[in-house]
């Protein structure tokens, strides 16, 4: 049995356009603290969850979500059965 | 009135303050988080001092070698490229250290304050991030005189 995966992005998912690539997915853009010696430093991490068949994204890869612009930061990460995959992106 | 520890390293935090690059501030001994929008900023801290005791015994009279370790930090944040590439912090940084090296060595005494200033240590981390978040942490030694009995100005010879 193929199970539809598009459900999972289909309330709350946002468009995502890289390249040729429109799929939706689900946008987070938490703020952590980054440790250092001296005075540390605050990162939005902006992170897409998407199904892994939708998208080939590569790292510096350039594309629009939800409208605004942003760079691949590093290759996607399977989550758990590989269905979905999750990508750090950079605000441009 | 302020110690000349503390002038010294106002003076520091003030000839850092005429660096163009530093477009994000400078800051002393800041603890709140750098964000990505003020890079890129200069941090000073007065990491240490100590005294060694020369001449004579008395503290109206004798004279203490002072010696200062005050870090001149660097902080930037990195762009990718479309290749996935990150510019790396420490080329980010090394212009805008060159500028702060050059300000404190146009005149190393500070104003008259210091005996001597040099650089003694950098040391360089990087983590990545919205825009990899770099810190240059470069270390002065500064070294001063002061009598033993005030120590809010210069020891005069």
């Amino acid at each position: 049995m193929i199970e539809d995966l598009g459900g999972f992005v289909e309330d709350f998912g946002v468009a995502c356009v890289f390249g040729a690539q429109n799929f939706k997915a689900i946008f987070d853009t938490p703020d952590e603290g980054l440790s250092f010696s001296g005075a540390d430093a605050q990162t939005t991490e902006y992170r897409i969850r998407f199904i892994t068949s939708q998208a080939v994204l590569t790292p510096g890869l350039l594309g629009t979500v939800a409208g605004s612009q942003y760079r691949v930061r590093g290759a996607p990460k399977l989550l758990a059965d590989g269905a979905f995959s999750t990508a750090m992106l950079v605000k441009q | 009135m302020t110690t000349l520890i503390d002038q010294v390293v106002q003076a520091v935090v003030t000839r850092c303050q005429t660096v163009a690059l530093a477009t994000g501030g400078v800051f002393e001994d800041r603890q709140a988080a750098f964000t990505k929008a003020e890079a890129n900023a200069i941090n000073v801290t007065l990491r240490e001092a100590s005294a060694q005791t020369l001449g004579d015994a008395h503290p109206a009279r004798s004279v203490l070698s002072t010696v200062l370790q005050i870090e001149v930090a660097v902080y930037t944040r990195a762009e990718i490229d479309g290749a996935g590439n990150t510019f790396s912090s420490r080329a980010l940084a090394s212009p805008i250290w060159q500028a702060a090296h050059a300000a404190l060595m146009a005149d190393p005494s500070l104003g008259g304050l210091t005996t001597r200033v040099r650089w003694v240590r950098s040391a360089w981390q990087s983590q990545d991030a919205d825009g990899a978040a770099g810190w240059a942490a470069h270390t002065y030694e500064v070294k001063c005189a002061m009598r033993e009995s005030d120590l809010s100005a210069p020891a005069q010879s």
